[in-house]
Formats: C-alpha cells, structure tokens, sequence
C-alpha cells in the first residue's frame, strides 16, 4: 500500500502536486479545529484557553438532554430537512431532464443562466427580498387577498414558516443543483437513444428508461451526502428568517446553538449542542449508506 | 604627570557619568510618585497605534466606514500623535460580535462595553485575564477623573463590589440632562389638532386617540419595533403604564421582582393584544428593525412612535417633507391607577458606555494619559463642538458664548448633510467624557424637541428600575447565565404568542408556573443579593 502511494506519487507528481492545496485546506480547517470540541466537556472561558478551563464532564449534554427545549429542536431539524428533502432532491433532477429535452441550445443557455442567478446571491439579501415579499403589505399577502385571504405577515404564522423556508430553499438552489446531473447526461451515450428510437421509444420512455438509469449513481451518492448534512442544512437562513413568535415550527439545533453560543457567551453549552448535533448526524449518513449498498450496491465506500 | 592625570581622570570618568545619571533617575521616579505626571502634549514622541472597539451609530455608517474619517478625531490624533484604529461591530449585530472578538482572544486594547454580559462582569474579565484593572493607572495618571467623581459625588457608582473601578470613561451629566427622561412615546401633533383631539392624558385616552388615528386612515396608529429592541427593554414604553417591566427586573419597596411573571404583565399583554386585534398596532412589529419603524413615522403613516430625544431633530426635519404641517409632542407617561410612572430610563449624573483596557495593551499608562487628555477643559470642547478650524468651521464665539455654525447647523457643507449627521462627522460621542452644558441645549435648541424632552421628563421617574450599578459576582452571573437563557427564550415566545393570540390569556398562570419550574425565584434571589450589597455600599 505504502510503495504503491509513493510509486504513484514519482509517476504523477503534478496531480499530487494539484490535490496539495484542497488536503492541506481539509487539514487546517477540518482536523485542526476538531480538538475544540474538547470545550463541551468543560467550562470554557476564552481568556483562560481550553489547558486552564476547568472540566465538567457530560454536564452540558445532560442539561441539553432534560432541557425544555430538546424534543421540539429535535423535531424542527428533522423534520423541515426531511420536508426539504423530500421535495427538494427531485426539483434538480426533474429540471435537468427537462432541460436535457430542450433543443435550442440559445434558449438552454438563458434558462441555465436564469435558474443559477439566485445561488450567487447572498443569503442576508434573498432573506431580506422574502421578509419583505410576505410581510402584512407585502406581494404575496396582496396576492393572496384576491382569493379572499385577510392580509397577514405570512411570516408569523408557526404553520407557514416550513413552506415559506423549503419553497425559497427549492427557488434558490435547483438551478445551482442541476449542473451536476446535466454533466452525468451529456455523458450517456447517444447510441442508446438510437436503439431505444429504433424500438419505438418516444421521448418521454427514453427520458425514464434511459436518461434516469444513467445518471441513477450520481443521484444515489448526492442522496448519502444530503443526508449526511441532514441535521445543519441551510440554518443561516433560518437565522435570516424567524422570528420568536413561530420558534415553535423554526427553532432548528443550530440555531438553538448561534443562541445560546453567540449572544449570551455560553460556548461551552453550544459546542456541546453542536457536538451532539454531528453524532447524530454522522448515524444518519451511516445508515444511507448502509441502505444504499444493500438495494442497489452504490455507496460512499 | 600629565599622564598621571589623565588615567587617574579616566578612570573616574565612568563612575562620575555614573553618578550623575543615577541622580537623574532618582529625580524622575519622585516626580511621578510625589505630584501628577508632566501632562504635554503630544504625549508621545514616536506615532503610536492604540486600537479602539466601540459602536459606530447608523448615521456615522452613512458617511464613515470607521471613525478615522471622522475629522475630530483626526484632530485628536494631530494633538496627542497616537494614532487611533477604530474596530466596529457590524450593523445590526446585537452584541454577537463582541462574543467574537472575545472568544478570538485578539483584544483591541481599550474596549467600549460595558461587559454586563460577560460572565462575572468586569470583575471576571479581570479575573480571567480578558482586562487589566485600570485602578492605579487612573489614579496616577487620569487624575482629573477622580477629581471628578468627588466633585459629582459618585464615588459609590463607580466602582464594583470588590473596589474596581468600572466606569471609567463614561459621560458626566450636566445639569441641563442629569435627572431627566430622554426615552418615550411621541404623537403627531398636527393630526391631534386635525381630528380635534385633546393630547392623551391617561391610558383610556391614549387607546381612544389611536382609534380615532385608524378611523381616520391613519394606516398604523402606533408604530414600534420588534421585541428585542433596545427602546423597549430601556423604557418600557406601555408595560411601565400597567406598572410592570417589557422584559427584565424591577424594585418594589426593596425587592426584586420579574415584570413577566407579575399579574400586571397579564394586564399589559391584554393590552397589546387588543391593539394587536383591532389594527391599531403595526401588524409587522416583529419583523421591524427600529429604523423600519422611523422611516414608517417619518413617512406620515403612522401616529405614535417610541423615539429618544437625540432623534426627534432628524424626525421632525424628514417628516416636513412627507407632510408640510408635520409636527409632534410627548405622550406623557400615564399609568393605568394615575400613580407616578417609575420605571422610566432618567438619565444618569454618570451615563454611557465605560472603557475597558485590556490584556493585550502594550502601555496602559500611555492610554490612561490618553484619558486625562480627554478629562481636559480644551479636549472637552473639541469634542463638544469640533475642530473648529479654516477647513472645519464647525463652531463660533457670538457674545462669549460658543455657538455651531451654518456649515453644521444648516447643510451650508460640502456633503450637503443635515445637523445630525454633521455631529457624526464632526464632533463625537466615543470620546465624550462630560457633556457641554451649552452645546447640550443648543443641540436640542429647537421649542418642539424642548416641549416633549419636558413632556417625558415631568411625568416619570427611575425609582422602581434596577439599578445600573449592580454587580453580580462571577459565580452568581454564572448562575444567572444558565437559569436565564431558557427562561428568556421562553418569555420571548409567549409574548408573541399572547400577543398575536395564537395562546389564549387564560393559559397565563400555566406560563407562570413554567417560568417558575425554570428557576425564577434562584434568578430573583440572585438579583436581590446584588442589589443589597449595592445598597449597603
């Protein structure tokens, strides 16, 4: 194993050469920090640094644990990723069939352009645009008011905040996210389409038999990985867009953590949430990718 | 023998040159031990780099990115050759920032704060090596200060339990502001008189006024910002009127209680709600920062809006453009039994922010003279009133008496700006040690901002705050840390959910006892053990 590294690394140098950067990023900004979770174990006092704080042990897990608020943070996290996931995953893949049918190749390009713009814009912007968008004399509740809908700020409605984060969610990243699927199709190769033509197939059965089977391997790893990030998913715009009246359907773990750890200097207790947080989350990528290996033998490793 | 003479004279040579400079030394430590340092500017010889954390205003983000371009504090730099660097909090932060220069462990090294919310206080700053204790350094070197405190009669106020010194750097009062309310509501005027309205005098009258304002298409009778809002926890604008706090301690006869919990907080919310229902409040409130609401106010939307004394210039000057006869006064502070409203923010002999120096100043002694330097009568005026220069004609002397001129008064400025964002650029509130009596009242020197400052200011008092001065040790803090932040999370969301009655009022006592299961009354004891050593001071 050792020999066959270095034989590796004499042959290729400049690929090696190139990986250098994105391992030593991995090394200083992933594996260095880690030693700080050792502050959830204590009483952390900056000044004093994590050598001359004193420990506690589980205490912080413990009062998180029989805390008021665990099942409901619990609950939030879960279950705004799983709605988002649910009808997130798919929006990409449908759009990148579409779009893969398309055959002007001008209006392709425009449609890309258009569905990736939102990515690039700034989390504090797009959030500030739906605030505004939903607010009592705002776009949508003016829309609304057409159907009869009594004018409200959508956003202090505890049973909106779900729709309201997954749909802005979707509008932002389907386009960012079909990139990767439109590659996986410009890979497949044409002659299949050609049998598929030859058998009969119209252009619907080759998009199913044929375009969603090749790319399958790429959705099933996308799949693991969001669920691996299942539990820290896209909090800085809940951050952006709650507000105390509906923490009862949007206070998430981490936002619970950015509370308690930033604004009452509590740093320990939150690195204790957060650490607690990654366990729970690294199960769940264990366990996608356990599933997945068994059904259809894709997997991480 | 002139050889003789020569050796024998070199080898006394080096000790001589000893002698006299072991007197020299000798001489200099007397001097700074027996009367105060030699006080010159500038005080330093070599341009020297102090960095400064403070908050920059929303104003002075209009025009600076930091207080360098400020050109008063230029001025300072020019006098005393340090050069200050300036670290702001970003806009909006609400304190986060400052957790993070803490945790990074790169101090700037004269912290503006007032490091309540830091575990211990100021106290556990020092005591975990965050801040270094300034006492000897001010009282060597910052005499003036001293002088000060006895002159006032605080010397009970400036200090910490343990006889730290921890407001240090705050504003001495004149007696044009000391006493007085600066905080609370305002009307339109102009609408009273158009509807022919008499000025609201108690709480029924209040409700009935901001009626009318809806009947008669006022769109939002009574504009406010979301909870957090620093207006509402400082004055309590209409929990004070039920005789509870919005969200935070207060004294009765001596003892500590929690407004949230108490029966008045149910009445108070019962209020709200009913404003809430009827459309009286802005149905936004939640999502609005405070300079949403102004701009709502200014904009001649609304009828009452919570405002400080500060702003009512700017108010005024914007709202004459959306509504030529755009006028306000104060709504007076009226409790629903007619007692005496007291638990309003009067302004203190000793306001503001105080300084800390911290662990990573290199010459504590130099920044202590930086603040005798501001304690001086000349520096004083400098900041009060600007350089007052060719270049920055910021002031002048019309029968002996300092007076701004129209190139700050009146946009007769290259930026075309208006009085309060002039005082941004040109004068400073950072490096404020003691307000200017005159500059104060020529600040406010306007009938209509006089009337409501009057207004506020006749109908309320502090009495039943918790005081300011409080300080909890680092194991009590510690407590409080942990008992408060669920309970905070928890009064935080019921309000809005009483409020906006998503949770019904008859559910308050089930609230109660949650608070109380959180661990209240360890809180209250806490606050009280810290208020009775305040007392016995």
């Amino acid at each position: 194993m050792k020999k066959t590294l270095l034989l590796n690394i004499k042959r290729y140098p400049l690929l090696y050469l190139m990986a250098l950067p994105v391992i030593a990023w991995y090394i200083v900004f992933h594996y260095i920090p880690m030693y700080g979770v050792l502050i959830s174990f204590q009483d952390f006092v900056p000044a004093r640094g994590i050598l001359k704080s004193s420990w506690v042990g589980f205490e912080h897990f413990e009062n998180f644990i029989t805390g008021k608020y665990f099942w409901r943070l619990i609950y939030n996290t879960l279950s705004i990723n799983l709605i988002d996931l649910v009808f997130g995953f798919p929006v990409p893949i449908i759009f990148a069939l579409l779009l893969n049918e398309i055959k002007s190749e001008k209006f392709k390009k425009v449609t890309q352009t258009i569905t990736y713009l939102p990515h690039f814009i700034s989390s504090v912007v797009i959030c500030g645009l739906i605030i505004d968008f939903v607010k009592s004399r705002g776009i949508i509740p003016h829309f609304l008011s057409y159907f009869g809908v009594e004018p409200f700020n959508l956003l202090t409605a505890p049973e909106l905040f779900k729709i309201i984060f997954v749909s802005s969610n979707i509008w932002q990243g389907f386009g960012w996210g079909s990139i990767i699927y439109l590659a996986a199709l410009s890979g497949i190769d044409p002659g299949l389409y050609e049998a598929a033509k030859i058998d009969g197939a119209g252009r619907f059965k080759s998009a199913i038999y044929i375009s969603l089977p090749s790319i399958m391997p790429t959705i099933v790893i996308l799949l693991i990985m969001r669920i691996g990030r299942l539990m820290s998913l896209g909090w800085e715009n809940i951050i952006l867009l709650y507000n105390p009246n509906i923490y009862e359907t949007a206070d998430v773990i981490s936002t619970y953590v950015y509370r308690r750890g930033l604004e009452n200097f509590d740093f320990s207790f939150a690195s204790a949430v957060g650490l607690f947080n990654s366990l729970i989350n690294m199960i769940l990528l264990l366990l996608a990718n356990k599933l997945s290996r068994s059904l259809n033998d894709t997997s991480l490793w | 023998m002139k050889k003789i003479v020569l050796i024998i004279f070199a080898i006394l040579l080096p000790s001589l040159i000893f002698a006299s400079n072991n007197s020299e030394k000798k001489q200099s430590v007397a001097k700074s031990k027996d009367q105060l340092w030699d006080y010159k500017l500038p005080l330093v010889e070599k341009e020297t780099t102090i960095t400064y954390y403070t908050t920059l205003s929303e104003i002075g983000r209009q025009y600076m990115k930091t207080l360098d371009e400020n050109y008063m504090i230029k001025e300072i730099e020019k006098q005393t050759g340090l050069n200050i660097d300036f670290v702001h909090p970003p806009a909006g932060d609400n304190g986060e920032y400052f957790n993070i220069v803490l945790a990074s462990g790169d101090y700037p090294d004269v912290i503006k704060d007032p490091f309540s919310r830091y575990p211990g206080g100021p106290d556990g700053a020092i005591n975990d090596g965050v801040l270094i204790d300034m006492g000897p350094y001010i009282e060597k070197y910052t005499p003036t200060f001293m002088k000060m405190v006895k002159e006032y009669g605080l010397e009970k106020k400036i200090r910490s339990d343990k006889g730290t010194i921890i407001k240090f750097g705050t504003i001495f009062m004149p007696p044009f502001l000391a006493g007085k309310t600066g905080r609370g509501l305002i009307i339109r005027k102009d609408l009273l008189e158009k509807f022919s309205l008499k000025s609201p005098k108690t709480l029924d009258e209040f409700t009935n006024v901001l009626r009318v304002f809806k009947q008669n298409g006022i769109e939002i009778p009574l504009v406010i910002s979301n909870y957090r809002d620093w207006m509402w926890n400082d004055t309590n604008i209409i929990a004070s009127a039920f005789g509870t706090t919005h969200k935070d301690y207060y004294v009765n006869d001596g003892k500590v209680n929690y407004g949230p919990i108490e029966p008045e907080y149910k009445e108070y919310l019962s209020y709200l709600k009913m404003l809430f229902e009827e459309g009286l409040l802005d149905p936004d409130f939640m999502t609005h920062q405070r300079g949403d609401s102004m701009k709502i106010f200014q904009s001649g939307k609304a009828g009452v809006f919570h405002a400080g004394i500060w702003e009512l210039r700017k108010i005024l000057e914007i709202g004459a453009g959306a509504d030529p006869d755009f006028d306000i006064e104060a709504v007076p502070f009226f409790t629903k039994d007619g007692s005496p409203c007291t638990l309003q923010n009067t302004i203190e002999h000793l306001s503001g922010t105080p300084v800390f120096v911290s662990s990573n100043a290199k010459d504590p002694v130099l920044i202590a003279k930086y603040f005798e330097y501001l304690h001086q009568k000349d520096t004083m005026q400098l900041v009060s009133w600007g350089p007052g220069t060719k270049e920055s004609p910021t002031y002048e002397i019309v029968d002996g008496k300092l007076k701004f001129t129209d190139f700050m008064q009146n946009g007769k400025n290259p930026f075309k700006a208006d009085f309060p964002s002039m005082r941004v650029m040109y004068t400073d509130a950072n490096m404020t040690v003691a307000y200017d009596n005159e500059m104060e009242k020529q600040q406010y020197d306007d009938e209509r901002v006089l009337k409501v400052f009057d207004g506020w200011s006749d109908s309320s008092g502090s009495e039943s705050k918790y005081p300011l001065f409080v300080t909890p040790t680092v194991e009590e803090s510690k407590e409080l840390v942990n008992i408060e932040a669920d309970i905070k999370t928890y009064v935080e969301e019921m309000f809005h959910k009483f409020v906006m009655g998503s949770v019904s009022l008859d559910d308050f006592d089930d609230y109660v006892k949650s608070i109380k299961n959180m661990g209240i009354d360890r809180a209250i004891e806490l606050k009280q053990a810290g208020l009775n050593r305040y007392l016995a001071r």
